[in-house]
């Protein structure tokens, strides 16, 4: 689905990510982890065509896609969710799912898709005509996460879907995204909670200083003495 | 009473009048962030275009908008391409001095083509007067009343309830949540310019049914639609329309009871005070913070 | 975005004040010349007037050198200089002087530019001739060599109440203190001069009635709270001072407002003999009595010489320019008039630009009524006088009445062409048919 090939990036002179090399299989949920500052959020974005790499190649369900503009990317069926959490506050629940399917020309199947999205989504039906502002912290990401689903994405990024959630709805957020890579959607995830990222995830990246510095399966990982240290403080 | 019936008739009818040309402001400076402080030359512009059209066709203005709406639009598309893109990520101070170069640019331009002398255009309802319980109403502020509620019902049923529309909200609100999900925040923009051109030509249609121009007739303009803009919240339609609504009224009022001198001066001080109480206009949101 | 509207206020101002149009000089035509500089406003909103008084001002020119120019067959060649703004007239005179060395400088028309281009005139001790500034103040800043050749604010006002006791109140049939007279002016140094130092307060003097006193922002988009205000006060008479936007707004709203005065008085109002008024207003124009210093409003009554001179002034006007008649528009014979009476009456006898020559010939200058074009004759003030030194003390105005896009000389009664006709039918009933005329011309 998505294969990276050594790419570069920098922030005008800071060489933010290198040589990362990095592949999600169809159907696959892969976790990236690392400390701050380590590039996960700028790697998110480099894929998502808002800081294209200076060398190196990105490949989206076999396009070459490091140089498309981000507009697009979403076009082919990848879509990503960022840390701040992007939902238009001064619009309604409604107007904002229905500009999530803006990449969907034919408005039929917008409608369905907007009907398959409120079912996952309860809560947001009832909130449709509310302004996106109004909702609660977790609300405001699961609508997040539902209008990047009203794009019928064949893969999504998501960047720290837990951060300043309580942990109840940490769970459900973390429910949800399961979920939906069950439905067959392939999850590239960020994530600050190693726990609980590599316990959901099939297999994951360390990032560290902009180096891929270790890769395997999420549970493997997960019982391995550098990541006990550095990441879960046991 | 019956004077407090005529100024506020007479009121609102100029509060429409202003709402139209600060319309055009508050799309380019809502959605694009731009900060145009050529406004009032474009304005001019246009009064100049339904000048010529109604001078070499004989008609109507208004029907001239036929022609003027979709020149507005590819000229705003155009001038979005060619230089608002190059501004919009550029600092306040770059876009002060590109648009006040610009209105330079305008103002002397539109001296070269049409001279320094007054121009306006003759209908045949210039003089018509509605005369009704002894109020009076005269037709060309009331056909741009009718332009004014037929633009601004269009323009917030096509915000509302397009797809193009709700971008333009969301490429105006949060730029890169635009372009996560898809949207080509350029072309928005690019259509968001044109809209606000279009504004900018029927106010200027309108203006030119009972108003002469003359290339500096912007410069009074500008301060006011920006007075009107900021006074009524940035990216607001609806207190883009109270606040043009409240500065005309306001004039009237103070023009009557107070003082003719002051009405300039009245609404400044009307403008400062409001802000002090609502730091983003009368329906500004706060921002929000990053 | 507050910091950027406060930049915006900040750099508006820039703008306005520093930043001028740019300029425009006339070629030197050639070494021996009498350079005369001309600083007029000929880009901005106060072009219209400044470029027909600069068109004037070259016909007088060419007139004089056609003739074979002054002292010893030197040709007069104008330099201009162009006061668009406050900050461009400082620095174009600035330039004239010190680049061009003009010694004489002719302009500047308006009095909030004459404010700024007098004292800089007066510094370098170049003489100035004002061909117009009408505001009062100016006479009394102590610049010893600049010289008004127009009527100043006060007296020009005061005017109009004479001619409201002398023409309208006997052609209304009534008591000139019967009439209930509204007077609405600009609220700035000329509107108030001329309204209040000049036409309000001589009103008085006369025991006029004056029912409402009325300045005005001129910023102001519509007028109609003003009119309504005048309108419940019922005046027969609306005197009225204007410029150009407030005054085809003020007219504008009067008429849809229903407000229909016996006689509207536009005394100096520049939005009343442009083109465009009779474009905006067709025959609510009429009946309209415009007061004004008109140069040649009194041609009738000139001496031959000056008459043919006149008329010598309207041919190449005309052809000149290409235009089809002067009648509408007095501000190019206002730059003629001036300048023909300096080229003709000053310099050839002071014989230089010296300025105490100059200030001796025009200490000893008396000239009837009949000899310019320009209303009352030329007779100036000493410049030891407090309140009107330099000043053209008879320059005059002269009332006419508009008909069909035309203007009838009808007062004072030595110039007057026709009999004026009051009360003015309401707005929209005033189209007059062109045979009444014929009856009323004298």
């Amino acid at each position: 689905m998505l294969e990276i090939e050594s790419i570069n990036v920098y922030y005008s002179e800071l060489h933010v990510l290198k040589d990362v090399s990095l592949v999600v299989n169809d159907r696959e949920f892969v976790s990236v982890i690392g400390g701050n500052g380590a590039g996960k959020s700028t790697l998110l974005n480099s894929i998502g065509g808002h800081i294209p790499p200076k060398s190196g190649m990105i490949k989206f369900r076999d396009t070459e896609i490091q140089k498309a503009p981000a507009h697009s990317i979403v076009g082919m069926g990848l879509s990503h969710i960022s840390g701040e959490r992007s939902i238009f506050t001064k619009m309604s629940v409604r107007d904002n799912l229905l500009l999530g399917g803006w990449v969907q020309k034919d408005k039929k199947k917008v409608d369905a898709q907007l009907q398959n999205v409120i079912g996952m989504f309860p809560i947001l039906d009832e909130r449709k005509h509310q302004l996106a502002g109004t909702l609660s912290g977790g609300e405001q990401q699961m609508l997040a996460i539902a209008r990047a689903l009203m794009a019928e994405p064949k893969m999504l990024m998501l960047d720290e879907p837990s951060f300043g959630l309580a942990p109840k709805i940490v769970d459900e957020v973390f429910e949800t995204i399961q979920k939906i890579n069950e439905s067959g959607v392939s999850i590239l995830l960020v994530e600050q909670d190693v726990n609980r990222s590599l316990s959901v995830a099939h297999r994951a990246y360390v990032l560290e200083n902009g180096q891929v510095v270790m890769q395997g399966e999420g549970k493997e990982l997960l019982g391995n003495d550098h990541i006990k240290q550095a990441y879960i403080g046991m | 009473m019956e004077i407090f019936i005529q100024l506020i008739i007479n009121g609102c009818l100029t509060g429409t009048t202003y709402a139209l040309m600060a319309l055009g402001l508050s799309i380019i400076f809502g959605t694009l962030g731009l900060i145009n402080f050529a406004h009032g030359d474009f304005i001019m512009l246009a009064m100049y275009g339904g000048f010529l059209i109604s001078l070499f066709s004989g008609m109507d203005p208004y029907l001239g908008l036929f022609i003027m709406l979709p020149i507005s639009f590819v000229l705003g598309v155009g001038l979005y391409r060619v230089l608002f893109k190059r501004l919009i990520d550029a600092p306040e101070e770059a876009h002060i001095i590109a648009t006040f170069g610009l209105s330079f640019v305008f103002q002397y331009g539109a001296m070269l083509l049409f001279s320094a002398e007054y121009k306006s255009v003759s209908t045949d309802y210039s003089a018509d007067v509605f005369h009704i319980w002894n109020q009076y109403i005269d037709y060309p502020h009331i056909y741009g009343a009718m332009a004014a509620v037929i633009l601004i019902a269009l323009l917030i049923s096509f915000l509302r309830y397009t797809n193009t529309g709700r971008a333009i909200r969301a490429v105006s609100e949060q730029r890169r949540g635009a372009m996560m999900i898809g949207i080509n925040v350029h072309k928005i923009y690019a259509i968001a310019a044109g809209i606000g051109l279009c504004c900018i030509a029927v106010s200027g249609v309108s203006l030119i049914t009972f108003e002469s121009v003359h290339p500096t007739i912007g410069v009074h303009f500008n301060l006011l639609c920006w007075i009107i803009v900021v006074l009524g919240g940035i990216g607001s339609i609806p207190g883009t329309i109270v606040g043009a609504m409240i500065i005309a009224v306001l004039e009237m009022l103070v023009g009557y009871y107070f003082e003719p001198t002051l009405t300039t001066f009245a609404y400044f001080i009307m403008f400062l005070a409001i802000l002090m109480i609502r730091p983003s206009g009368i329906f500004g949101i706060k921002e929000r913070r990053a | 975005m507050k910091r950027a509207f406060t930049n915006y206020v900040v750099i508006t101002m820039v703008c306005l004040f520093i930043l001028p149009f740019g300029s425009f000089a006339m070629a030197d035509a050639g070494s021996k010349t009498v350079k005369i500089g001309v600083i007029l406003p000929l880009t901005g909103p106060q072009a219209p007037i400044g470029r027909e008084v600069l068109r004037g001002i070259e016909v007088a020119a060419d007139m004089v050198n056609d003739m074979g120019g002054i002292w010893n067959k030197q040709k007069i060649s104008l330099v201009t200089g162009d006061a668009a703004n406050s900050e461009s007239a400082r620095t174009e005179t600035e330039r004239l002087i010190t680049v061009e060395k003009v010694k004489l400088l002719i302009g500047v028309y308006s009095s909030s530019l004459a404010f700024i281009v007098h004292p800089i005139a007066d510094k370098y001790n170049v003489v100035f001739w004002e061909t117009n500034a009408i505001a009062d103040r100016l006479r009394q800043m102590g610049h010893e060599n600049t010289y008004f050749f127009g009527p100043m604010a006060s007296g020009w006002g005061s005017q109009a109440a004479d001619c409201v006791v002398e023409l309208i109140a006997p052609k209304l049939k009534k008591d000139p203190k019967e009439l209930k007279i509204a007077v609405v002016y600009q609220g700035t140094e000329w509107g108030k001069s001329l309204s209040h130092d000049g036409f309000v307060k001589r009103a008085n003097e006369l025991g006029l009635n004056i029912v409402i006193d009325a300045p005005y922002d001129p910023n102001t988009m519509d007028f109609s709270s003003l009119i309504l205000k005048i309108k419940r006060t019922n005046p027969d008479i609306v005197h009225t001072q204007n410029y150009l936007d407030d005054g085809y707004r003020l007219f504008r709203d009067a008429r849809k407002n229903g407000l229909n005065p016996k006689v509207w008085i536009a005394d100096g109002c520049p939005w009343a003999y442009v083109d465009e008024a009779f474009q905006k207003f067709g025959d609510d124009m009429n009946y309209v009595l415009d007061l004004n210093q008109v140069a040649g409003g009194n041609i009738w009554s000139l001496s031959p010489t000056t008459q043919s001179q006149y008329r010598e002034f309207l041919d190449r006007y005309t052809k000149k320019y290409n235009v089809k008649s002067v009648a509408a528009s007095s501000d190019v014979a206002v730059g003629f008039t001036s300048a023909i009476a300096l080229f003709e009456h000053v310099l050839p006898a002071a014989g230089s630009l010296d300025p105490k020559k100059i200030a001796e010939v025009v200490n000893d200058l008396s000239l009837p009524a009949t000899s310019t074009a320009r209303p009352g004759g030329i007779k100036f003030a000493p410049q030891s006088d407090p309140v009107q030194a330099g000043q053209n003390i008879r320059a005059g105005v002269v009332a006419r009445q508009i008909f069909n896009k035309k203007y009838y000389t009808v007062w004072p009664k030595d110039s007057a062409e026709i009999e004026a006709i009051f009360p003015a039918p309401p707005f929209g009933k005033r189209a007059f048919d062109d045979k009444n005329l014929e009856m009323l011309i004298k």
